[in-house]
């Protein structure tokens, strides 16, 4: 070796690879989540939940502005089915109007007062938490929110007066918004109770006594379009329940007719 | 009642079973008075005493057969432990049929009484589902014990239907 090659470096023939720097994670980013809103006072701020926000809701109802809440969901219930009950009697005139906006109601509540029982006897036999007030909270408000979609279909039941839709298609069109609302409604009673900790029986049990009972005491009160060879009345005298109705009419689509008999109250 | 256990003596049942027993037998009274009700004063008095006497029929007839059984069979507890299942899901019923009371009143109110009695059928059926499936522990100790509990429930829910179709349709 030289004196001038020994000062020189040793420099490889292959290239090296330069090692790269290990990863360092990059250091956590706070997350910064927005706070929750306040609740807000106002019957549209709770309408807005109602539609929106369930949980929300829950808390308004567990707050101290439960009173407002309830108030608001109760006369959004009954004004609602009033107003979807009236455009449906329009189409026959406006007394029908008014008896079907004033039947629609009282149906909604009827309802509401027989499945909360229901539904509190289902939760505890199941032992799922909460209480008899939550439930009865989440009742009101579904059917609050039934109502609501009610009456926001009230407008197809309107154009459907307006181009003279005939009686039996007036009902299919009555059938379907009803349908809309009362899916929806099943929806959120569903995941209201869900939420709660109620299981899938408590749900299917609760809508089962919903089913029954709402077409058997919608079916005694009828009519609410009022078929336009019979005179205006605020319900129908006869007695028949919705099953024996059911079964003539299946036998009158087999050409077996009856002999219909109108049984007055206290006469049985 | 007391019973001795290694010196101690222990209540066989306490406040939570008579609850228990006193919602089971409430809730068959109020489903029973709004099932008749429909029929006058005689015939919700008939359906409103007669359904927790078929209640405590069922239970007397049934119970005993499956504590000697399970027992038998070698299940962990004791006869009284059964019992005590079985009364706190009968309890399970119990609220079942009390909050199911106000549908019934509303489907009679509305209704004809031959409906009436068909949804009350409907609610005693959901009543008895409810409460085998929450007596289903106290079997699932062994394989034996299990085969034992279906079959008992089969058995159980004949009875039921029987003695509870002779209320029904009696009055």
């Amino acid at each position: 070796m030289t004196p001038d090659t020994a000062a020189l470096p040793l420099v490889p023939l292959v290239p090296v690879p330069i090692p790269s720097p290990p990863d360092v994670p990059e250091p956590a980013r706070p997350v910064v989540t927005a706070p929750p809103r306040p609740l807000t006072n106002g019957a549209l701020a709770i309408l807005d939940d109602l539609l929106r926000a369930p949980d929300r809701l829950t808390a308004r109802l567990a707050s101290d502005r439960r009173v407002e809440t309830v108030r608001v969901l109760l006369l959004t219930m009954l004004a609602g089915a009033a107003v979807f009950g009236a455009t449906l009697g329009i189409h026959r005139s406006w007394l029908q109007a008014a008896f079907a906006g004033t039947k629609l109601p009282l149906i909604c509540l009827a309802l509401a007062v027989t499945v909360l029982p229901a539904v509190v006897g289902f939760r505890r036999a199941a032992r799922a938490a909460g209480s008899a007030l939550g439930d009865a909270g989440h009742v009101l408000s579904v059917f609050a929110l039934g109502s609501l979609i009610l009456a926001a279909t009230a407008p197809l039941t309107v154009l459907g007066v307006l181009a003279d839709f005939g009686y039996h298609r007036m009902v299919l069109l009555a059938t379907a918004c009803v349908s809309i609302a009362g899916l929806v409604a099943l929806h959120r009673l569903g995941t209201l109770l869900e939420s709660g900790g109620a299981g899938r029986a408590v749900i299917a049990g609760a809508c089962v006594v919903l089913a029954l009972v709402g077409v058997q005491v919608t079916w005694t009160l009828r009519p609410f379009i009022a078929r336009p060879t019979v005179p205006v009345e605020f319900f129908r005298a006869d007695r028949q329940d919705l099953y024996e109705s059911l079964g003539t009419t299946l036998d009158s689509a087999r050409g077996v007719f009856h002999e219909r008999s109108m049984v007055r109250s206290g006469e049985e | 009642m007391e019973t001795m256990v290694e010196g101690r003596s222990e209540p066989a049942f306490d406040g939570t079973d008579v609850k228990e027993a006193a919602l089971v037998l409430g809730g068959a009274a109020a489903a029973g008075a709004a099932i008749g009700f429909r029929g006058g004063v005689g015939d919700l008095l008939f359906t409103g005493a007669g359904l927790p006497l078929a209640v405590l029929g069922v239970a007397v007839l049934t119970v005993p057969s499956l504590c000697v059984a399970l027992v038998a069979s070698g299940i962990p507890g004791s006869a009284r432990d059964v019992v005590r299942a079985c009364v706190k899901a009968a309890g399970a019923g119990g609220r079942v049929l009390l909050g199911l009371a106000p549908a019934l009143l509303v489907l009679g109110a509305v209704g004809t009484p031959e409906s009436s009695r068909a949804y009350g059928c409907l609610a005693l059926a959901a009543a008895l589902g409810v409460s085998l499936v929450g007596a289903r522990p106290v079997s699932e100790a062994t394989p034996s014990a299990r085969n034992i509990f279906i079959a008992w429930c089969a058995v159980t829910a004949g009875i039921a239907v029987l003695l509870a179709t002779r209320v029904l349709f009696a009055a």
